[in-house]
């Protein structure tokens, strides 16, 4: 088996990630003390010339026949599936460093390591994604979830942080021990650890030999995919595997906050997906109701919780544990698959757009630190900053999903999914659901727009140009992904096709 | 005479569990960890006992045994790190008390 | 026989020392304690075959990673404060999901058929086989480990150095 410098160069987008980790590493390293604020921009590079990489491929495909290529074997798949969830990534990481720019240098956070470990998270993200084999899948996830353990740490002074990342970390390793066990379980039911082989030309691989042997109540191989789940669930924010979420959002530096909310859990998905759908699509009758139970639990237990919030950031924390919930509802949906995986993907980049979005808003209406984030701070905000106001006010009904919004079509998108899988009770919980969310949402809206306040109490809010531009762009793109869906969704249809392109 | 894989299984489960118990009633964040590090070397059990009795042709699960030892020196010094950032700033590692944000 | 008694000896001195972990308050004993387990694991690897695993486990377990977490019991001096007493519900709710989950595992093992074989081929595998798999069918996880264990030291000297000014 060799793997050839045309193999590698499928892994373009991911080499330049992890060259720019190094690359910020190396300059910390020259740099003098007072100009480290350069390495922000610096991270910016790689991270927009692999979203350029990505983009022309999806768009050199997009119309004609979609490509799929193993790389290293059958460890890797390079397809649209992989590249739609790199976009995902990479706007959630530029984002993130457009949050950190003022923040990192604020809260005087080591820069050099701060954004090496962003895009190291990335490169772990990127992996996942392509992974089709689980030591793989395994190690990529393990990158990730070292990285972004210590971004969560980082600010090392605030006590509230260090705890925070403690508990995440022993919790995030506890879980990771129940996912090597499933792995370990699923080997030695099967003797593999290939998920799938989308060409078809191997049969030796997980979904493959449950088949041919007929392992379908092999009780080693259930035991093992349960405990894969739970691993995975972990990651995703899943109840009841969530109680990690509020402590963590909250301790964490805000744009870590920002960046985990979106990209780590597009990753966890990302893997879910091509877990449940490439290498055990034919257990599906088996591990449906447990997504089913898992969702329900997820979307009312994430919204009962979100509802009862005062404070905007444990607000939105909560509520991102609810959209979870509803990317649940797509995976469970399983016997529309195509049509369920196209919506997890647009989803995913929906979610980042306006998740982000606002904890954006967050850092301006805080003044770049962890100030002013209770509700009663956005009194009046329409009055006093029209254009903060605004955006709010925008990602706000797009992450409640009103009409004529992302978010909205979003949700459209996995109920059609739901319906079309004959999933109607799952459909109406996520509809109730949506109306529940509806509440805390346009509670902040109501607070910017219909209260005001005493001039004497105004706050200044942090008028920086690199939180203008995150702003700007995330309301761009939930404008664009609302307004012209048809790009975005045409390439989320052909990853949910390319994922299993064969025998459907 | 040779042992049946099942023997090797149990054992591993067993030492898992054990690890899971740790874990989870232990509240000094060292005494965790190393619950956690056990639960690993179980599973590590477990891998090669299957790549001796299900793949002796293959090495699948030797190798990632190692990987999976990799995992383990990489987790402990993070950990270890977290734990003395902690400690330096609250002056102890018991979990149960580390809760100030739920105040 | 022979391979019976070993088996039985290992597991009993195990099990034995992995929960004396658990009980143990001191966590330097704690610490000896898990090093006789790891001892253990790495006698099985021997009786399954694996010596290159067995090395590799007694080296980088009891040679690196418990001497890292001695070197930070140590540090964080942890005789001074003691452990508190473990609440009855966290041991209750520890147990519970701890003995679930055993009984689960021995039922999933039991049932499955074709487990209680033996092994048809030799054991045995060569320090070079391992390392020709490491770097030609599984180079990438090889490669992918490296850019792992950058990350935990980036990540452990982040948060351990002191702080400078």
């Amino acid at each position: 088996m060799t793997t050839t410098w045309r193999e590698l160069g499928y892994l373009t987008p991911e080499l330049v990630v992890l060259l720019g980790a190094a690359a910020v590493l190396l300059l910390d390293l020259f740099l003098p003390r007072g100009r480290r604020r350069v390495l922000g921009g610096v991270a910016l590079v790689p991270l927009g010339v692999a979203l350029g990489w990505v983009l022309r491929a999806l768009w050199a495909q997009s119309g004609g026949p979609s490509q799929l290529h193993k790389v290293f074997g059958a460890l890797l798949l390079r397809d649209p599936y992989s590249l739609g969830f790199d976009v995902v990534f990479l706007v959630a990481a530029i984002l993130g460093v457009l949050l950190s720019l003022r923040y990192v240098e604020r809260e005087a956070l080591p820069a050099g390591e701060y954004y090496a470990l962003t895009l190291f998270a990335v490169f772990g993200m990127m992996m996942m994604a392509m992974s089709a084999e689980l030591i793989t899948l395994f190690i990529s996830y393990e990158i990730l979830s070292l990285a972004v353990y210590v971004l969560a740490g980082i600010a090392r002074g605030r006590a509230v942080s260090a705890e925070a990342s403690l508990k995440y970390f022993l919790l995030g390793a506890f879980a990771s021990g129940f996912l090597v066990y499933g792995i370990a379980l699923v080997y030695g039911a099967t003797g593999t650890t290939v998920l799938y082989d989308p060409l078809g030309q191997s049969a030796s691989t997980i979904s493959g030999l449950i088949l041919e042997r007929g392992l379908f109540g092999n009780a080693l191989l259930l035991a093992g995919l349960a405990l894969l789940v739970v691993g995975i669930a972990f990651k995703a924010a899943i109840v009841p595997f969530h109680a990690w979420v509020p402590d963590v959002y909250e301790g964490a530096p805000l744009p870590v906050t920002a960046f985990m909310s979106a990209g780590v859990k597009a990753a966890a998905f990302a893997a879910f997906a091509r877990l449940l759908f490439g290498g055990f699509r034919n257990l599906g009758e088996v591990w449906q109701p447990v997504l089913w139970v898992l969702a329900v639990l997820t979307m009312v237990l994430g919204n009962a919780a979100a509802i009862r919030q005062q404070n905007v950031k444990r607000m939105l924390a909560y509520s991102s544990i609810a959209h979870a919930g509803y990317l649940l509802v797509a995976l469970a949906a399983y016997t529309a698959r195509d049509v369920a995986i196209g919506s997890v993907l647009y989803y995913a980049l929906t979610y980042t757009a306006m998740g982000v979005g606002a904890f954006a808003i967050l850092l301006v209406v805080g003044q770049e630190g962890e100030a002013n984030q209770e509700l009663s701070d956005y009194r009046g905000l329409a009055s006093r900053h029209p254009w903060a106001a605004a955006a709010m006010g925008l990602f706000m009904i797009s992450l409640a999903g009103f009409p004529l919004t992302a978010g909205f079509l979003g949700k459209f998108y996995i109920l059609n999914a739901a319906l079309r899988a004959d999933l109607d009770g799952l459909a109406v919980v996520l509809g109730l659901a949506s109306v529940v969310s509806w509440y805390y949402y346009l509670r902040v809206v109501w607070f910017m727009y219909m209260t005001e306040v005493p001039k004497a109490a105004v706050r200044p809010i942090s008028r920086a140009t690199s939180l203008g531009v995150a702003v700007a762009v995330a309301a761009l793109l939930v404008i664009a992904l609302g307004v012209f869906p048809s790009t975005a969704l045409a390439v989320a249809q052909m990853a949910g096709h390319t994922l299993l392109p064969l025998g459907y | 005479m040779e042992i049946p894989l099942s023997w090797y299984l149990i054992l591993a489960a067993i030492l898992f569990a054990v690890g899971v118990y740790g874990a989870l009633a232990r509240r000094n964040a060292i005494a965790i960890l190393m619950s956690i590090e056990l639960m690993l070397n179980a599973v590590n059990i477990n891998l090669v006992a299957f790549a001796r009795y299900v793949t002796p042709r293959e090495l699948t699960g030797q190798i990632f045994a190692i990987f999976i030892m990799m995992l383990a020196a990489a987790e402990a010094a993070v950990g270890l790190g977290l734990v003395l950032t902690v400690y330096r700033n609250l002056r102890h590692i018991q979990v149960d008390e580390i809760n100030l944000l739920r105040s | 026989m022979t391979e019976w008694i070993l088996f039985v000896v290992l597991s009993v001195i195990a099990i034995g020392s992995a929960v004396m972990m658990l009980v143990g308050r001191n966590p330097v004993h704690c610490a000896l304690w898990l090093v006789l387990t790891f001892f253990c694991v790495a006698g099985f690897f021997l009786t399954l075959g694996a010596p290159f695993l067995a090395a590799v486990q007694i080296i980088v377990y009891t040679g690196a990673i418990m001497i890292l977490f001695l070197f930070v019991v140590m540090l964080v001096n942890p005789e001074r404060e003691g452990e508190p007493a473990v609440p009855a519900s966290h041991r209750r709710a520890g147990l519970t999901l701890a003995a679930v989950l055993l009984v689960v595992m021995v039922g999933a093992i039991t049932t499955r058929s074709g487990l209680g074989a033996i092994p048809t081929e030799p054991g045995g595998v060569t320090l070079r086989q391992v390392g020709t798999a490491l770097l030609t069918e599984w180079m990438l996880p090889f490669e992918l480990t490296s850019v792992l264990l950058l990350v935990a030291m980036i990540g452990a000297i982040v948060l351990a150095r002191r702080r400078i000014e």
